[in-house]
């Protein structure tokens, strides 16, 4: 079902800018109800937008505004699909016109629609996963100097499924439970890194306020990694998330609870959610 | 004699009768019921914070689109 008689009453009250039920009051509900059962038909979010707008606006079921009325819930039927609106305002009033005068049918306002019907958001180049969907932040589309590196970052901040690179976040479900571990090497900046039978982990500062850590699987340490930066170590691995440090903190011994940390990745926010929680500070791996 | 409006409606013969029942024995008119029930639903539709979202933010990507169409009814 693509709409039903409240949502087009919430429509009208919107443009009208009134209470609903005080609308409800003065409607025809058998022009409501025959309209909905009409657009019921309809093969797709298209043609039901389209068959919406032309019986609004031919019909006239609202005292006022029905033009204004049915543009809207056309616009909310797509929109419920997942698609935008992408026209200038003049053709949308002679679209409008024209079906008041009886020269469109349903299918030439579907065809008319259709046109100017584009999926909302942006696709990311490194998966393809929908960003900037309905932000009125980014005034509801991407500014034309939108780069493959701003979509990919974009991403990463609202799906949180690669970082800002486009390397994918391994999901922590594949992370092993393993009992405590010691920490193997420590890093100038307040990294280290833990080894396990089957997984090694780098620890890593990402935001001080409130104090964030990143965690990175690796899968094989080399001797030569953990000599001067370890950036090398870092560059051929996988993020697993971004935990509160409390979760990640050595114990007096020098162990770490790999069990704890795995529950908390399982519970962690996407590192974009992290990231715009608190000022980050840009801390990559450190020195020995 | 009260004054009467006959209704149009477009339902399937399941749902008609069910409505024409609702409406004898409550004793009101069918119009009346399917009123109560379309409030009913905006009631829901008052609590869906997605729908209102969606609605309100298409109201304001097309607010001068909206306004255009309004003046040119006038």
């Amino acid at each position: 079902m693509y709409l039903d008689e409240s949502k087009l009453v919430w429509a009208a009250a919107l443009v009208a800018d009134v209470d609903p039920d005080e609308l409800l009051a003065r409607v025809d509900v058998a022009a409501l109800a025959t309209i909905v059962a009409d657009v019921d038909e309809a093969i797709g979010p298209i043609d039901a937008a389209a068959r919406l707008l032309v019986r609004v606006v031919r019909d006239r079921p609202f005292l006022t505004g029905n033009a204004a009325i049915g543009w809207l819930a056309a616009v909310e039927v797509l929109a419920a699909a997942g698609w935008r609106v992408s026209v200038h305002r003049a053709r949308v009033l002679r679209l409008c016109g024209d079906i008041r005068e009886g020269v469109l049918s349903d299918a030439d306002a579907a065809a008319v629609l259709g046109r100017w019907v584009v999926e909302d958001g942006r696709a990311c180049p490194a998966c393809g996963r929908r960003v900037y969907t309905r932000d009125a932040a980014a005034g509801w589309r991407l500014m034309p100097g939108g780069s493959r590196f701003e979509l990919t970052a974009r991403c990463a901040f609202e799906h949180g499924r690669h970082d800002r690179s486009g390397r994918s976040v391994v999901s922590p479900g594949y992370y092993r439970v393993e009992p405590r571990r010691q920490v193997l090497a420590r890093g100038a900046c307040g990294s280290f890194l833990v080894t396990g039978d089957r997984t090694n982990v780098v620890v890593s500062p990402f935001c001080d306020d409130p104090p964030i850590v990143r965690v990175v699987e690796v899968d094989e340490v080399r001797p030569g990694d953990l000599v001067g930066r370890w950036d090398r170590l870092v560059e051929r691995s996988s993020t697993l998330g971004f935990v509160p440090a409390n979760e990640a903190r050595p114990d007096e011994s020098g162990c770490v609870d790999l069990g704890r940390l795995r529950r908390a990745l399982r519970d962690s926010r996407p590192h974009g959610a992290v990231a715009a929680g608190g000022d980050v500070a840009p801390c990559p791996v450190g020195v020995l | 004699m009260a004054e009467t409006k006959n209704l149009l409606l477009r339902l399937d013969p399941g749902l008609a009768a069910q409505l024409q029942a609702v409406a004898e024995v409550e004793e009101r008119p069918m119009a009346e019921v399917v009123r109560e029930a379309i409030r009913t639903l905006i009631e829901a539709r008052r609590r869906d914070d997605q729908f209102q979202r969606r609605l309100r933010d298409s109201a304001r990507e097309h607010d001068r689109t909206l306004r255009a169409l309004r003046a040119a009814e006038d």
